[in-house]
């Protein structure tokens, strides 16, 4: 298993088994969150453990989206100049949806 | 005259095996472009409540709500066909008769699932 075909394989492996609670816990929150007013959500919301906790499922949620996306790019795209640049994209929305994350996650905990 | 014609994908008959295949790939790809909306929402919280409510007025229209119940369907039958993809790596549930139960409660779970979790949230 040294390669990194199977790499990627048991990452997006390991990366959905520990998105299942994750994803199962956020879908209640949210549910919960929806009928709340703007003050209970921040209360609820700015605990240092949640905001982790958001901060975790971003990043193994994203690494997981990234791989996806990769594995569907190499099947269907043949030319490496759309190849690369399609790569190229995926990184820069990643990147964009963590920073906005963590810059609101930072805003949250500061309040 | 009647020249022959190569083979049109639409006269394959759809299989549930096929189809639960490239939707588990569409899905992903809708959950990945949903990962705009989260942010955003996450975003509009930090920065106030009138943004906030903003957000909420902006997908509390008819395009907003249909585009909300398609993004929880969408989470919903990845995660359970996730499920399925994780029980063949471990060998389980290979048998192609298994494969058809198990792709159908995939559809019909989501389904129930996107359902209690709307009739909860308008509750």
């Amino acid at each position: 298993m040294s390669n990194s075909a199977s790499k990627t394989w048991l990452f997006q492996k390991y990366s959905s088994i520990a998105l299942i609670p994750l994803v199962s816990y956020f879908l209640v929150k949210i549910l919960q969150l929806s009928s709340m007013t703007y003050e209970q959500i921040i209360s609820e919301t700015s605990a240092l453990w949640f905001l982790v906790l958001v901060l975790i499922f971003t990043v193994i949620g994203l690494l997981h989206m990234r791989l996806g996306l990769h594995e569907i790019i190499e099947d269907y795209v043949h030319s490496d100049m759309v190849k690369k640049l399609s790569f190229i994209t995926i990184n820069l929305f990643v990147a964009g949806i963590l920073g906005v994350v963590s810059l609101s996650v930072i805003l949250i905990c500061i309040k | 005259m009647n020249n022959p014609l190569s083979p049109h994908l639409q006269i394959y008959r759809w299989q549930i095996t096929s189809v639960l295949s490239i939707l588990h790939r569409i899905t992903g790809v809708v959950l990945s472009l949903g990962t705009i909306i989260l942010a955003t929402w996450l975003l509009c919280l930090s920065l106030g409540e009138f943004y906030f409510d903003f957000f909420n007025y902006l997908i509390s229209n008819f395009i907003g709500r249909t585009i909300m119940i398609g993004y929880t369907w969408s989470v919903c039958f990845h995660t359970l066909n996730g499920i399925r993809h994780l029980g063949w790596d471990y060998g389980y549930g290979l048998d192609l008769s298994i494969v058809k139960v198990t792709g159908w409660s995939v559809i019909i779970g989501s389904l129930i699932m996107t359902t209690i979790i709307w009739i909860l949230s308008v509750l």
